[in-house]
């Protein structure tokens, strides 16, 4: 039967479906695919319509040998998902000039099927996930037409076809997905092609976190374990420490460094908070964690200096659970080695911070405590936090403190490390995100790339290593509120652009957050369904049993099934024929078999009633004439209609006269 | 190798689908009749999803997961689907018609199913038949299988089998049944000498081979089906008489007796000689009376005697239905 010509129609839904599969790949594929794809479905189209001729396979040749040569040069070397999508995009293209049988119909929808599928690789939203259901309906009709005779033309059935298929399979679809264990990967698969994330890098130089600012990227969104969050000064997500510092950027320990330093003792002094953290790919291996964590989550490792570290660079959005103190002691001895460490500075440049960290060490007596303060009040005299702080030269700290005296995060973070170090205090820079925007909806705490932030850890005798934001100094609102909120108040020109003003408005705010909410929501029990999957089962199912399983996934299973079967088989079951004159006479034979005899299965209707008509002499014209007229019914070529109309009549006359005689 | 090995295998399910259950003239087509596997397509399904289930787990993507488990969903409801497109159907044996050995015997059947549904590309054929394609519409629909008709006497057609891959063709279900189904097949018609013998003593030779005579007007006869519309008299039929026939004196000549024993050779062979002269002497208008061995058919004429003749001839040194 396969190689049964297909209906036009079914032609039609074909070109559909090919399209529809191609839309949500348009975004990377190469342009010159993309024509290819197109100018194919408008040649079928042609031979649709009867104005080309089939191609011949000389110029199908060429096009396959052009298509790989174009392939060569688009995707060489490259073994990522995009080049194996294109390759299939490309081969259903080129099918389609062949799709005349239905074997051809249906390895073309088959192939359609699996390149919708990898369209999650590059798109994962709900909107995505909508569209490519509304993508197998049309699929899943177009398998129908070809089904079809090649005569019909009508276009609803296989849609409605379609329907009655797909939607069944919904909640089968949702048992499994719920139940289905999650494997880790058989081998290994390159993820797509890098795409260019903003986040943090691991060295900073004045300026490059106030570009972050401007970002609206999203950064990571955390859910804390039925606790409130912590209080919105206490929101510190710590990514990296940076401790080595060249006259200009700020860099990470060295691995050779990073050796000679010890872990870091941390002596809680709070409760700890649990969390879950779902992580936005940044294309790089560090995570983020509220102030400091207690432990790493399952595959990750901690640095000697308490940040998380992921194996590899963070490609697509992870989720973990962790549990952190925000009161705590941390490290409160330093050996010889560590002390010289974050005592690093290079041996000469800027002079006159130098020479003003000294004076205030007199200043304060040798005091570390004091000296902090000094610099502090120093940076609330007439500096300006702004994203707008203007280039520095060589000397950057020097003139950032004594001419531009204008700054973003980064510019008092490295400034107060460059100052304390002078004087030989220890201290380090530490970047990470400040802050966030609660979530009422479903409770969670989102950051943005704009909340990217940076402040110092200073060690201080007897106390350990201890926070000291010097941000706070400058400008103490950003630390309760976010970046966003805090520069639009200040009418900050660098942040003014881009925005409407009616995003600003209150139910727009609302609006956002509750579609933000319902993303998240996507993320955590969708996407990152896998790290959700025990716990849930665990509290649905009351353990995790293989028994348990087992019918967990039968149960509603066969329920599905069986109640397709029974819609399937619905007549059957039913009250009995539809059709009044059938229906009378089963009521007739009821009534009529209980009076007299009953009939037997292998006897006729018209033989039935004949042996009635001899035990029953009243009726026994209207039987014997009900007989004839069913015989005729059944076996003559007379109008069937006709034939009924006459035999009614009767039916009702003999169950009035059945009635009337109980 | 894999060829044979699978028409063995589905001669061995027909026979045994067969055997179940005893022949009858109207058959409901229950669950347990019903016989469902994965067409070649279906296995191309399942091989599909497990490459999208390979790129759900490499790629840890949960939506690939579910686009998976969604069409693995469908193929299981196309499954039922598929059987519910035979399931419920009701067939009933209405007869089949005669025809001439070599020819395609024609069998007339009823389909019947619940009113509400629409059951589409079911294929019905016997097991030496061809397929006959049909959508189901209406609440029944009769329909002419045919099969083909090898010998004479009684022909039934085999087992019938409903095939149907319907919706997705991912499935295919059928199942056999046994119809009580016969068709009566004549022998096929040879041409040939006219095996002539005239009745009670008479000489034939004059008449041999003549063709229906038309000499002498001898009177008006009621019009019977099988009489030729060239007699019907049209002047009475304008008088409101109804319809008559001419009788003319030809018609009247001594009978003419076609005998078995008058020719020589292969009896089949010869049974065919009959059949032409009957069939010949019918399109003639002329009385015949046909002889086989010890029966006797006496001389007579019209389309009921034609019928009879041809069945002797089905029949003759044949057997019952069986």
């Amino acid at each position: 039967m396969s190689r049964e010509q297909i209906s036009r129609n079914a032609v039609i839904l074909q070109l559909a479906t090919f399209v529809a599969v191609l839309l949500p790949h348009l975004s990377w594929l190469p342009g010159w695919i993309t024509l290819l794809a197109l100018a194919m479905v408008a040649a079928r189209l042609m031979i649709h319509s009867g104005r080309w001729p089939f191609p011949h396979w000389l110029l199908k040749l060429g096009l396959i040998a052009l298509s790989g040569v174009g392939l060569i040069i688009s995707f060489g070397g490259n073994t990522g998902p995009e080049a194996m999508v294109a390759l299939l995009v490309l081969g259903l293209a080129l099918k389609l000039l062949e799709l005349y049988h239905r074997r051809d119909a249906l390895i073309l929808l088959f192939v359609a099927l699996f390149v919708l599928a990898t369209a999650f690789l590059f798109h994962e939203s709900v909107w995505m996930a909508a569209y490519v259901l509304l993508v197998v309906w049309l699929l899943l009709a177009a398998l129908c037409a070809i089904q079809q005779r090649p005569g019909r033309t009508a276009w609803l059935p296989p849609f409605q076809r379609a329907f009655a298929l797909l939607l069944p399979a919904l909640p089968l679809m949702l048992v499994l997905f719920l139940l289905f264990p999650r494997l880790e990967p058989l081998w290994s698969v390159q993820l797509g092609t890098p795409r260019a994330t903003t986040g943090l890098s691991d060295s900073m130089s004045p300026g490059e976190v106030s570009e972050l600012a401007l970002s609206d990227a999203l950064a990571f969104r955390v859910s804390f374990d039925g606790e409130p969050p912590p209080a919105p000064a206490q929101r510190y997500w710590r990514a990296l420490v940076l401790s080595r510092f060249d006259g200009r950027r700020w860099h990470q320990a060295s691995p050779a460094q990073r050796n000679r330093l010890r872990a870091e003792k941390l002596i809680a002094q709070s409760e700890p908070l649990g969390y879950e953290i779902v992580l936005e790919p940044s294309g790089r291996p560090w995570l983020v964690a509220l102030d400091l964590p207690l432990a790493q989550a399952r595959g990750q490792r901690l640095s000697p200096f308490r940040t998380l570290l992921s194996p590899a660079p963070v490609e697509r959005r992870i989720q973990y659970r962790l549990a952190s103190v925000v009161d705590y002691r941390l490290q409160p001895l330093l050996t010889r080695q560590e002390r010289q460490h974050y005592l690093q500075l290079p041996g000469w440049g800027n002079e006159r911070s130098r020479a003003l960290a000294s004076h205030w060490w007199q200043q304060s007596g040798g005091e570390p405590e004091r000296f902090i303060r000094l610099l502090l009040e120093h940076f609330q005299r007439g500096f300006e936090y702004t994203l707008a702080p203007g280039a520095l030269g060589r000397d950057g700290i020097d003139q950032f403190l004594f001419q531009t005296t204008r700054g973003y995060c980064e510019h008092f973070a490295g400034a107060t490390v460059f100052l304390l170090r002078s004087v030989g205090i220890p201290a380090r820079v530490v970047t990470g995100y400040l802050g966030g925007e609660w979530n009422p909806y479903e409770n969670y705490l989102q950051l943005r790339q704009r909340d990217a932030h940076a402040w110092v850890e200073v060690w201080l005798q007897g106390r350990g290593w201890v926070r000291l934001d010097p941000t706070a100094a400058v400008a103490p609102e950003r630390i309760e509120s976010s970046t966003e909120q805090y520069f639009r108040q200040r009418g900050d020109a660098a942040f003014s652009g881009g925005r409407g003003f009616w995003l600003q408005a209150d139910w727009a705010r609302r609006l956002r957050q509750r579609y933000e909410a319902f993303n998240f929501a996507w993320h955590r029990w969708v996407l990152n369904y896998q790290s959700q999957q025990i716990t849930l089962l665990e509290n649905w199912l009351g353990g995790l049993e293989h028994w348990r399983l087992i019918l967990a996934l039968l149960l509603p299973g066969a329920a599905v099934l069986g109640a397709v079967l029974a819609w399937q088989l619905r007549q059957r079951l039913g009250a009995g024929p539809r059709d009044p004159l059938a229906r009378k006479l089963q009521r007739l034979q009821r009534l009529l078999g209980q009076r007299f005899a009953a009939r037997r299965p292998s006897q006729s209707l018209s033989a039935w009633l004949r042996t009635l008509a001899a035990r029953w002499p009243q009726q026994r014209t209207a039987l014997e004439q009900l007989a004839r007229l069913d015989e005729q019914q059944r076996y003559g070529r007379e109008s069937d209609h006709h034939l009924r109309q006459r035999m009614l009549p009767l039916v009702d006359q003999l169950l009035r006269a059945a009635r009337a005689q109980r | 190798m894999a060829e044979p090995l699978r028409t063995r295998l589905r001669g061995r399910v027909r026979r045994w689908a067969l055997r179940r259950y005893p022949r009858s003239r109207s058959v409901t087509l229950t669950q347990n009749r019903i016989f469902i596997l994965p067409t070649r397509a279906g296995a191309g399904f399942m091989l599909l999803l497990l490459l999208m289930l390979l790129l759900g787990i490499n790629y840890e993507n949960n939506l690939i997961y579910a686009i998976t488990f969604l069409a693995l969903g469908v193929f299981l409801v196309a499954c039922l689907h598929t059987h519910g497109n035979l399931a419920g159907l009701k067939l009933q044996a209405l007869r089949g018609n005669p025809c001439f050995a070599g020819e395609q015997a024609g069998f007339e059947l009823e389909l019947d199913h619940p009113a509400g549904r629409r059951r589409e590309r079911i294929a019905l054929q016997f097991e030496r038949g061809v397929p006959l394609l049909i959508d189901l519409e209406q609440r029944n629909q009769r329909l002419e299988l045919f099969c083909p008709a090898p010998a004479r006497g009684w022909l039934h057609p085999g087992g019938l089998k409903l095939e149907t891959g319907f919706p997705l063709g991912l499935f295919r279900a059928w199942t056999w049944i046994d119809l009580e189904l016969w068709a009566l097949v004549y022998p096929r018609p040879l041409e040939g000498e006219l095996p002539v013998q005239q009745g009670n003593g008479h000489s034939g030779e004059a008449h041999q081979g003549q063709p229906a005579g038309s000499d002498d007007f001898i009177g008006l006869e009621r019009f019977q089906p099988g009489m030729s519309p060239r007699q019907i008299d049209w002047k009475s039929y304008a008088r409101g008489l109804g319809l008559q026939a001419k009788q003319f004196g030809a018609q009247r000549s001594p009978d003419l007796w076609l005998d078995l024993a008058a020719l020589a050779g292969d009896l089949e062979q010869r049974l065919s000689r009959l059949t032409y002269w009957v069939l010949e002497l019918s399109r003639r208008e002329r009385r015949f009376g046909l002889r086989l061995g010890s029966q006797e058919l006496p001389p007579e004429q019209g389309e009921h005697h034609r019928h009879e003749a041809l069945q002797r001839l089905a029949l003759y040194g044949r057997g019952g239905r069986g």
